[in-house]
């Protein structure tokens, strides 16, 4: 259900909504997956997923005529902005769920994936998970946000204030980190 | 350092193959990029159906005429200071907790849940819940020790964006409402350049509608837009404010910009301070101004005590003043970046604190001030300026863990504690400057020193926090653990994340006090 926007059709589409509002449908779908993806690693569970992205495009939604166009890459900085605060919030106000059951894994993404193979691919998705929440926040957002959010530095620089070389320093060492853990326990197995 | 030159970019190329689906060596990323979740479709069909519909009812408003969305002018060249959100959003909270939060818990203490408009200041319209999410919403914790929550037993409860206190009564315009949905906004009537004082022929008030009226303060970074252009007046821009715009208090400062000479202190010699700095002096029970340098870069750090007064609003409290079995939240901040440290003065009974800072900063700080927040004032933190450095080549011994060693002179240790071998403590460490050729001019100007400097914006320090770190050895050297200084002095090795050793050795090489706080 996602569809692919050059930045020229999405600043046509957002001036579009104050007329018609079925041109939110198109951003809507364009920008979904990556912004459950984003919250999904976020917060573990699928039902809290859930909860957090229905929360996230609400304020989206209510916020829509505050929103300033200031060219690309605009929208989708204000859109996951919302989004991180959103999951922020729901971490002040939730224990963190580090360990998941089979059941509350989110299903992972991937064509004509067997039975077996969609189980390992959950299994796969709770140790990265974990691991990941085992990172400095700064860490986990960053590389949340570039790989799920599939986000620019620039774009999460400016969603975390952050600079942009700090931004990619943050990743690199991150994942660094993550490699360790990950070579550590052996995940590949 | 540009992207070519990143120490990283060969990782970064890589993510960004991964990112593109291609193929990638890197299991790790590879991993990564087949373990992204997917929502169930029916869920997002159904959410789709429900914001379209949101969206639909929304849309009329429209239709009646206000303007729905905002495309950007960029010949407007609106310009912005990211940076000071933080601050800002915080002195908010500070000013609606500190001025309307005593009134709000005595309402609440009644068993009435309608705050009163009436405590707010006249001509200042707060969106309060909405500053405090703001405030909050920047918490968690860092390992650059930028922001940490502690003891959270009252967690701030997120509240409706709709808490209305637009109300306020204005003496010379109460009953100028054309209708309850409205209320009213200050807005520039021409272009206000930075640093321009406010006149009376530069803004006016218009009506708003009151939903716009709130969302002037989250999307304009502000945090009050005003109802009453008196309170504006002869105040002085902290931005640029482009015509029609309605005014925020993150467009204007109270504090008035100081001449460059009243600065320029003789005790710094031929230093001078950035453009837009101004002067603050206050008193404060925090000695750390005493032992930091003249002339250094420092950070205040603000701890805040506040309790849920109810699901909408927090009070910021004295603890002294809590009842035996309420405990505050506490949030430790940085509420001012980047000042310049120009003056202290010890007398027998205060300490009295002159900073070059930011017009908003001051405000921040003089807000905080004010309601007797607790302040410290540290060196200052930019862990971004150390991170493309020379130095990371170093090769450290490691730990049975994997993690890396470092020894750190025990005359850079300050501690409450006894240090035992296996104490595992945070260490928060710091130094002055940040570029090594500095060092030997820059740490303490004194009256009357010749320096060949013409500028301190050079002055940057770092403030770092390594958690959980293990002590190792404390001793004048062995075998196993030889002394790095060569000779029989005292040192302390720690256990670091192998990526941090290089700082940690960096700042212990370059004199850095290191505070240790036992982890409990």
């Amino acid at each position: 259900m996602q569809n692919a926007l050059s930045p020229d059709e999405e600043r046509d589409l957002i001036a579009e909504i104050a007329t018609n509002p079925d041109a939110f449908r198109s951003l809507y779908r364009h920008y979904f997956g990556r912004v459950f993806a984003y919250i999904a690693y976020r917060v573990g569970r699928q039902q809290d997923a859930e909860d957090v992205t229905a929360d996230v495009f609400t304020r989206v939604v209510s916020n829509l005529h505050q929103f300033e166009y200031r060219g690309e890459g605009s929208f989708s900085a204000w859109i996951f902005r919302i989004a991180y605060n959103t999951t922020q919030e729901f971490h002040r106000q939730n224990q963190a769920r580090i360990f998941l059951t089979l059941e509350e894994i989110p299903d992972i993404k991937g064509e004509r994936l067997s039975h077996d193979e969609a189980l390992i691919r959950k299994e796969q998705f709770a140790r990265l998970h974990q691991m990941i929440g085992t990172l400095s926040p700064r860490r986990q957002e960053v590389i949340t946000l570039r790989f799920f959010g599939e986000l620019r530095n620039q774009e999460i620089a400016e969603i975390l204030a952050l600079d942009e070389r700090t931004v990619a320093s943050h990743l690199c060492r991150g994942l660094a980190d993550l490699q360790r853990k990950y070579q550590h326990e052996d995940i590949s197995t | 350092m540009t992207e070519n030159h990143h120490p990283d970019k060969e990782m970064l190329d890589e993510i960004e193959r991964v990112l593109k689906h291609q193929a990638s060596d890197n299991e790790l990323l590879t991993k990564l990029s087949q373990t992204i979740p997917q929502a169930r479709s029916d869920f997002q069909n159904s959410l789709e159906d429900s914001l379209m519909a949101q969206l639909s009812a929304t849309t009329p408003k429209t239709e009646s005429g206000d303007e729905f969305m905002k495309l950007y002018d960029e010949k407007s060249k609106r310009k912005k200071n990211k940076s000071s959100r933080l601050p800002f959003t915080l002195v908010a909270a500070v000013i609606a907790i500190t001025l309307i939060g005593g009134l709000i818990l005595i309402t609440s203490l009644n068993n009435s849940t309608e705050p009163y408009a009436d405590s707010l200041p006249e001509g200042m319209a707060l969106t309060t819940t909405q500053l405090i999410n703001e405030a909050i919403a920047t918490g968690g914790t860092s390992t650059i020790g930028i922001l940490q929550e502690v003891t959270a037993t009252f967690t701030p409860t997120p509240v409706p964006g709709n808490f209305n206190l637009t109300a306020t009564p204005i003496a010379n315009i109460a009953d100028e409402r054309t209708s309850e949905d409205f209320t009213r906004v200050v807005i520039a009537l021409r272009d206000i350049e930075l640093n321009e004082t406010i006149t009376a022929d530069m803004v006016t008030t218009v009506q708003y509608h009151k939903e716009d009226a709130w969302g002037l303060a989250e999307n304009n970074q502000g945090t009050f837009y005003y109802n009453n252009e008196g309170i504006i007046i002869g105040q002085r821009a902290s931005t640029f404010i482009p015509a029609h715009n309605p005014i925020t208090s993150s467009n204007i400062t109270e504090t008035q910009n100081c001449d460059h000479e009243e600065i320029e202190l003789a005790h710094l010699g031929c230093s001078t301070v950035d453009f837009g700095y101004t002067l603050l002096t206050f008193n404060t029970s925090d000695a750390m101004p005493l032992v930091l340098p003249l002339g250094s870069r420092v950070d205040a750090i603000a701890a805040l005590q506040y309790i849920d007064v109810d699901e909408n609003s927090q009070l910021i409290v004295d603890e002294d003043d809590l009842p035996l079995d309420i405990v505050p939240t506490i949030m430790i901040n940085t509420i001012v970046s980047n000042a310049i440290l120009l003056n202290v003065e010890d007398s027998s009974d205060t300490i009295t604190v002159s900073l070059a800072l930011l017009a908003r900063d001051a405000d921040v700080l003089r807000y905080m001030l004010e309601a007797n927040v607790p302040l410290r004032f540290v060196p200052h933190t930019d862990y971004s300026e150390l991170l493309f450095d020379d130095g990371i080549s170093s090769e450290y011994p490691l730990t049975e863990d994997g993690l890396a060693m470092v020894s750190i002179p025990l005359t850079q240790v300050n501690t409450d504690t006894v240090v035992n071998i296996g104490d595992i403590f945070d260490i928060q460490f710091s130094i002055l400057p940040d570029e090594a050729d500095l060092l030997s001019v820059i740490p303490t100007p004194q009256a009357g020193d010749v320096t060949n400097l013409t500028s301190i914006t050079p002055y940057s320090a770092n403030i770092l926090e390594i958690n959980d770190s293990s002590v190792i050895y404390v001793g004048r050297g062995s075998e196993d653990y030889p002394n790095p200084s060569g000779d029989d002095s005292l040192f302390m090795a720690i256990s670091v994340n192998p990526d941090d050793a290089w700082i940690v050795d960096w700042y212990a090489s370059n004199g850095a006090n290191f505070n240790l706080r036992p982890r409990n």
